[in-house]
């Protein structure tokens, strides 16, 4: 069967590039040599680069191909080996002192969501986790945030990628 | 001596010892120092140590050992000639006392030349005569060596220019013995330890001429069938050509160069770029780096030793978008980008519903790629 090779966020399984080779489409490659500083996450409409995520937290897995992965890479995460197509959360709010990511539907077991943060009138970067308790339909963590607006890149295990170009905080 | 002398004689001379002995050397002489100065010292021909296996009394398995016949030339330019089989001795190897007591150690075994009075004497007429032997055997010695030994062999001390052979004692490698230190007998005999093995003689050349407008190069004999041979020809305007020999000594080619520069070869070129162009294909989605060809890496293509061409399309294919479009109507899409910077892929798409019953929308997208590696004549 032809292959398909992910590029996945290593704690999380979320898929954030895809790529078939016909030359050799098993061969070993490191995450750095497809994602040079790291893959791009652009704003779809603007174009614009939101994220880059580097490639430590970045593995390559080879699997069986899979179209609808490489047509909708983002909507997908690698669980035990293959591509799970997920569903969307709910959203994320941000206050002057509090992060809180919700999800809908009550977290069928404790999640730890990946966090990046970025903007605001500094220009911040923020990565935190934040855990969503088993049964809760969010989870939130203790940060500071100056009013402004803020990027938001979400990955809760069981959940699509989420991002948010503009979060505000008031 | 400032010079080299030969001897030459005249009418009524009375020719003494000296004279005759002074004639034969010249010729040993110079052969010595041809075989030192336009050859390199090794092993010429056969000299193979073998072992048979035997059992003690015991029951306890050992090996004898044996030097084939052979001839090899030291760094002297001495020939050493083993006339017929002889037997490797471990009495003598225990003698050495070089034993570690360790098991799985190789120790070198060595030939060296020797020369030795025969005892058979000459005929001495008349009171002067000062008596000894008349010949002078030409012998050789096996000898053993501490692991490592073998490390030291381009370390040996050699002749003056001039000189002939000297008395011996140049070490050539002829391969190592394990010993067994209970049994006091050798375990087992190899060519080669440690990457290092029996070396053989050779040329020195600055030059080498071929005759009959052909020159080849054997990796063994040429009754060898399959040794890899290469031949330079002047036949078919030039060719140098690399592959097996048969049987009778001719090159299969497996590889060809003409005195044009065109290169041929049957088999596979492996290697970054070893053949010119490596190509890689296939589709990669928005944000990430196009996928190098095997072996091509970033370093190569940063210090200009590979350039790439890359040609991107997009990849159309239909995609399942919520909401779901009535019957008869689907999602369709229209590239907004696809192109590469360096090897980043960015490729966005908006979709749009046929029946316009929903917002369009725009979502990262997928490229068809073609990516090439060049080896560049300027960079690297």
């Amino acid at each position: 069967m032809d292959k398909m090779s992910l590029i996945v966020f290593e704690k999380t399984g979320h898929v954030l590039g895809a790529f078939t080779r016909a030359a050799a489409p098993e061969a070993a490659v490191e995450p750095a040599e497809v994602a040079g500083e790291g893959v791009w996450i652009r704003d779809a409409e603007s174009g614009e680069r939101l994220f880059t995520v580097e490639p430590q937290h970045l593995k390559v897995e080879t699997v069986d191909r899979r179209d609808a992965v490489l047509l909708a890479h983002l909507r997908f995460a690698l669980v035990d080996g293959l591509p799970q197509e997920n569903v969307v959360i709910s959203g994320i709010v941000l206050t002057a002192t509090q992060i809180t990511v919700q999800i809908g539907p009550p977290a069928p077991a404790v999640l730890k969501a990946w966090v990046q943060v970025e903007g605001g009138p500094g220009g911040d970067r923020v990565v935190l986790q934040v855990t969503i308790p088993q049964g809760a339909n969010s989870g939130n963590a203790a940060v500071t945030f100056n009013p402004g607006d803020y990027t938001v890149l979400v990955l809760v295990p069981g959940f699509r990628t989420f991002i948010d170009p503009v979060v505000p905080v008031p | 001596m400032a010079d080299v002398e030969r001897a030459r004689f005249f009418e009524s001379q009375v020719i003494s010892a000296a004279d005759l002995n002074h004639a034969g050397a010249y010729d040993r002489d110079a052969l010595a120092r041809h075989q030192r100065s336009q050859h390199l010292w090794g092993i010429a021909t056969g000299l193979e140590l073998a072992g048979e296996k035997r059992t003690t009394p015991g029951g306890d398995p050992y090996v004898d050992i044996a030097v084939a016949p052979g001839l090899a030339i030291d760094g002297t330019g001495r020939a050493i000639v083993v006339w017929e089989e002889a037997q490797v001795s471990d009495a003598l190897f225990d003698q050495f006392n070089i034993d570690t007591g360790k098991a799985g150690v190789f120790y070198p075994v060595f030939l060296e030349g020797r020369d030795r009075e025969v005892a058979a004497g000459g005929t001495a007429v008349g009171r002067c005569a000062s008596g000894g032997t008349s010949r002078i055997a030409e012998g050789w010695e096996i000898t053993f060596g501490r692991p490592g030994d073998e490390l030291d062999l381009d370390l040996q001390q050699t002749v003056a220019v001039g000189d002939g052979t000297g008395a011996g004692g140049w070490r050539i490698l002829l391969g190592f013995v394990e010993w067994d230190s209970t049994l006091r007998r050798f375990k087992s005999v190899k060519d080669e330890a440690d990457g290092v093995g029996r070396r053989y003689a050779g040329v020195r050349a600055g030059e080498v001429e071929g005759a009959g407008g052909r020159l080849v190069l054997r990796s063994g004999a040429r009754s060898v069938d399959g040794a890899p041979a290469l031949e330079i020809t002047a036949a078919d305007d030039g060719l140098l050509a690399f592959g097996p020999q048969d049987a009778l000594g001719r090159v299969t080619p497996v590889l060809t160069v003409d005195t044009a520069g065109n290169l041929e070869v049957t088999g596979k070129i492996v290697g970054a770029l070893a053949g010119g162009v490596q190509v890689e294909s296939g589709v990669a989605t928005d944000g990430m780096l196009l996928p190098l060809p095997a072996g091509i890496k970033q370093a190569a293509v940063d210090d200009g030793s590979v350039v790439l061409q890359v040609h991107v399309t997009p990849h159309f294919q239909e995609v399942v978008l919520a909401p779901a479009p009535p019957a008869n109507h689907r999602w369709l899409p229209t590239p907004i980008e696809c192109r590469v910077e360096g090897r980043r892929v960015f490729a966005r798409f908006r979709w749009r519903r046929t029946d316009n019953g929903t917002p369009d929308q725009e979502l990262p997208g997928t490229c068809d790629y073609t990516l090439m590696a060049f080896p560049s004549k300027e960079g690297g």
